[in-house]
């Protein structure tokens, strides 16, 4: 019996290795071995949901010393949160090596590479249950997505690596202070020393240290979300990555902060939690609005789109904030349903991107008559990503809204409103590009996507699709833990003075 | 079977150093005979690995020596074998560079004569032997910052290593002066007790002050770090390698017996002291790294950076000296790859260290643009590497003292320090190269890189071994 969740934590990585040693004449070889290590990983996670059990809380665990001198071990697992973030980076990493041999030139085999070790990484983030580890996996992914910025990405790639790197590198730090700090506190208050996230919850602190260590661990995810203010680092990565790392980024990474929130943040200091969480539903409201009303004025398609992930992440942090069942299960499935939306809309900017090496909106115009197939798929994902019944994103939407309205009402209206600003910004994104006359020369010759591209979109679409219309399959799974991790709320009350 | 007398037993301990000082003194016989020229560094290699053997048989207690002059316990230990590895990989990655220098033998026999200088020290249970060892150390460095003597830079870096140098162990010096004159003892055990019996006065302070300068000044702590930047630039890139980690890893033990042991009755100004000096140090440091042009001056900023983390973990006194140790080991394999790689870039007849000569090394070189991630990474502490390790393992002592605010002001310095290891980085993986021109192949150099390489990603995996050894070598710190 081999164990699912190890496996498909290291097969990626030695993989990648495997990969790279490869002599770089041999082309077709690593782009097969590329293809064939991340399906097989996507195929090995397909029993882990099919064997997981919603109501029976932490599964496929698995607990190996490490290093046993410091209380640091091996230990993985995932419940109904983590589930389908495994599944989706699982789902997302063999489409990123098919998109970029369809399109990257340069170091194929490096890039193919990295994009496995980034897969190792973020599984590895998503299921442990050892804060060590989870540290360890949380910044090894800074490596691999700095190298595909800094290498592949565009003209300004070296800003925004450098912007990206040090930005979270910055959060991670004070979360390592928070971390060593609780486990020389459990070694204070119970005579040994321990880094899992179990041990942790029994720790009792005092209201200043709880609320210290509580920012010290919000700073970080918050970066990564990226909540406004601290969301500056995101446009220029998004729009300079290569498409690949666009989607990586937007689809994946942003969700290790709202995960991290769920899974460590908020479970672990409760009362600090509460204490601030007015403030960061204020916060998360400014980042709904404000990402929606930057988008619409952007004349780049990648920042509109970076944007509207801002604004996205806003209803995921607001629906944590709002603590009940509807926004909890809202939350977790929305940070699928942008995973998927906002991928599939970096894979599609990427698409006309290698087409005509601009992403400005004049360039373009009338594209639907040439590319009618692009731009009914186009549609079809921006739609998803407004949320239109029928597509995953208005499930998630709608759960978070009504949730949002039964904690706070005003919350609730204006978190609505970002739905509207959504729809603008994107149907007037689909206007500039594809109604209209074709005004310029080179458009007129433009190629409709290619069988390649029509898969990647397609495989995303079904789940769009499957989603929207039968979510159940999904939220069974959610569900379960979701009330699990109400049930932590229950008897609390905000600290006063904060 | 040769039956040891208890005389011969009691030196066992200075195995490492006998056998490191008679292979130096067999090289200066090399000088006189022309043909055994290309052997010396097979000799040279040949004594490190020896010595490093011959540290799996050292007894396992600590113990004291020469009646209490020199200490043998998990400090010594540790730091001898972080010169030792700096000895033999110093050799390693320069095997092919020495085509450059003249008077091979006398460059091994130097390099040879500062490491037995630094297991004496290491050990150094005694004001007068923590003195002669660290001359012994000092003086072959200053002939081998200017070893090479044609080169401007060269003859700068060794001019100024020595007057500085000397200044700085003349403080030393007058320090050891002032507490034998407060105590009237010179044995490290004799002064801890002394001072802790009768409270310290006022020349004791002065002694403290001055015993703390000189040593600050051997580990580049600013604001008596002045000398590093400019030295490292100008010595041959091997010897300003194993400077800037041989150094490190003797003094701290020394250091550590000075601060936690010896003075530990002056508390708090020796925790003062020590956080207000790394605070200084890290943010000076990692501030003035950012705008260095110069590879090997970069690098050298970022050994003041690390010296300031390391001294941050000595204020626990309870497991400061393991979790400096374990540092210093990381750092010794992680920097002397470093300067590996600076040592790959130079060609025949001129050394190549300025940032601009990186330029395009993944297109040039994919394997030493490889090692240099891994080294760059490791030394910025970024999992997976060891080098996260290493500073997990000071700040949880830290921490575990009590300090927090330092600890999150250091954390900030490695965010600002990053920033040049990644601009080393930019250059070598992000722009195109200038010129196509590869780099020479050099395999010695390239396996010993691999072999660090391996043992950084290796020990970042699984430090296991590591922290087993330091947590059953006992760290005595005054030889009890």
């Amino acid at each position: 019996m081999i164990d699912l969740l190890a496996t498909i934590i290291f097969l990626p990585a030695i993989g990648g290795l495997i990969i790279l040693l490869i002599p770089s004449r041999f082309e077709k070889v690593y782009k097969i071995a590329g293809i064939a290590v991340s399906t097989v990983v996507f195929l090995l996670s397909i029993p882990i949901f099919l064997q997981f059990s919603p109501h029976a809380g932490i599964q496929f665990e698995r607990n190996i010393p490490w290093v046993p001198e410091l209380g640091i071990t091996f230990h993985i697992g995932i419940d109904g949160i983590s589930l389908l973030l495994v599944l989706l980076t699982t789902f997302l990493t063999p489409l990123v090596v098919i998109g970029g041999i369809n399109s990257v030139k340069k170091n194929l085999r490096e890039y193919i590479a990295l994009f496995l070790f980034m897969e190792t990484f973020l599984i590895g983030t998503f299921s442990s249950l050892n804060l060590f580890l989870f540290y360890i996996f949380w910044e090894g992914s800074l490596i691999p997505m700095y190298l595909i910025i800094g290498i592949w990405g565009g003209e300004r790639r070296i800003y925004a690596a450098i912007k990206f790197f040090l930005y979270t590198f910055f959060g991670s730090v004070l979360m390592l202070a928070g971390i060593i700090f609780l486990y020389i506190k459990h070694g204070q208050q119970f005579g040994f020393y321990s880094f899992e996230l179990y041990s942790f919850h029994q720790l009792a602190l005092t209201p200043k240290e709880e609320m210290l260590t509580f920012l010290a661990f919000f700073i970080a995810f918050a970066i990564k979300v990226p909540i406004f203010p601290f969301h500056t680092w995101l446009p220029d990565a998004h729009t300079e990555a290569p498409t690949g790392g666009s989607v990586v980024l937007a689809a994946l990474l942003l969700k290790m902060g709202t995960y991290g929130i769920m899974r460590f943040a908020v479970p672990l200091f409760p009362n600090a939690f509460l204490s601030l969480v007015d403030l960061i539903a204020v916060l998360s409201l400014i980042g709904i609005i404000y990402g929606a009303l930057v988008a619409m004025v952007q004349p780049d398609f990648k920042r509109l789109i970076a944007f509207s992930s801002v604004s996205h992440m806003g209803f995921v942090v607001l629906g944590i904030c709002s603590m009940n069942i509807q926004s909890l299960t809202g939350a977790t499935l929305q940070m699928i349903n942008h995973g998927l939306s906002t991928g599939a809309l970096f894979f599609l900017v990427g698409m006309i991107y290698d087409r005509r090496h601009t992403r400005m909106f004049s360039d373009f115009g009338g594209l639907g008559k040439v590319m009618p197939l692009y731009g009914g798929l186009f549609l079809t994902i921006a739609l998803s990503s407004i949320g239109l019944p029928g597509t995953n994103g208005f499930i998630g939407e709608f759960l978070i809204i009504t949730g949002s309205i039964k904690f706070n009402k005003v919350y609730g209206i204006l978190c609505a409103s970002g739905v509207i600003f959504a729809a603008a910004y994107m149907l007037w994104a689909y206007k500039k590009v594809f109604h209209g006359e074709i005004k310029i020369e080179e458009n007129k010759n433009l190629k409709d996507l290619n069988p390649v591209e029509i898969f990647i979109i397609s495989c995303i679409l079904i789940f769009v699709l499957w989603i929207g219309i039968y979510p159940s399959t999904f939220l069974d799974k959610i569900q379960p833990s979701i009330l699990n991790f109400i049930d932590v709320f229950k008897g609390l009350k905000p600290y006063g003075g904060f | 079977m040769i039956k040891l007398t208890s005389e011969v037993k009691t030196i066992i301990p200075l195995l490492p150093f006998i056998i490191i000082s008679i292979s130096a003194l067999i090289l200066l016989l090399f000088t006189r005979v022309k043909s055994l020229e290309n052997l010396s560094k097979l000799l040279a290699l040949l004594s490190g690995l020896g010595s490093f053997i011959a540290l799996f048989f050292l007894p396992k207690n600590p113990m004291t020596i020469l009646n209490y002059s020199f200490i043998h316990d998990g400090l010594t230990l540790s730091a001898e074998i972080s010169v030792l590895i700096a000895i033999i990989f110093t050799v390693l990655t320069g095997f092919e560079y020495e085509k450059r220098l003249k008077r091979k033998p006398e460059y091994y026999a130097l390099l040879l004569f500062s490491s037995a200088g630094m297991l004496v020290l290491a050990g150094g249970g005694s004001l007068i032997s923590i003195f002669v060892g660290l001359e012994l150390t000092s003086l072959p460095l200053y002939i081998l910052a200017g070893f090479m003597r044609d080169d401007e830079a060269s003859f700068e870096a060794g001019v100024k290593y020595f007057l500085l140098g000397s200044f700085a162990s003349a403080i030393f010096l007058m320090g050891i002066a002032f507490t034998f004159g407060g105590t009237g003892f010179v044995l490290l055990k004799d002064i801890t007790a002394k001072i802790s019996s009768e409270g310290p006065s006022l020349i004791i302070y002065a002694g403290y002050i001055f015993l703390i300068g000189g040593l600050f000044f051997k580990i580049a702590i600013v604001p008596f770090h002045i000398w590093a930047p400019d030295v490292y630039q100008g010595s041959p890139s091997p010897v300003a390698g194993f400077m800037s980690v041989a150094v490190k890893a003797s003094a701290f033990p020394v250091l550590i017996r000075l601060m936690n042991g010896v003075f530990h009755s002056l508390s708090p100004v020796w925790e003062q002291t020590i956080y207000t000096f790394s605070i200084i140090t890290v943010i000076w440091g990692s501030l003035l790294g950012i705008v260095q042009e110069d590879f090997k001056r970069l690098l050298g900023y970022s050994s003041i950076v690390h010296a300031g983390f390391i001294l941050i973990a000595l204020l626990n006194t309870f497991d400061g000296g393991k979790s400096a140790a374990f540092y210093i080991i990381i750092y010794t394999m992680m920097n002397i790859g470093a300067f590996g790689v600076v040592t790959s870039l130079s060609t025949e007849n001129a050394e190549r260290t300025s940032i601009e000569s990186l330029r395009g090394l993944f297109t040039r070189d994919p394997f030493i643009a490889f090692m240099l991630l891994i080294f760059a990474f490791s030394l910025a502490g970024i999992p997976p590497t060891a080098g996260f390790w290493a500073k997990f393992y000071v700040f949880k002592s830290a921490i575990g003292a009590g300090y927090i605010l330092p600890v999150i002001i250091l954390l900030l310095g490695a965010v600002v320090a990053l920033y040049y290891y990644l601009k080393v980085l930019i250059y070598s993986f992000f722009y195109s190269p200038s010129n196509n021109e590869p780099l020479e192949k050099r395999w010695v150099l390239r396996l010993s890189l691999l072999l660090l390489s391996i043992k950084i990603l290796y020990f970042g995996i699984y430090p296991k071994h590591l922290i087993k050894f330091l947590s059953i070598s006992p760290f005595a710190i005054l030889g009890k």
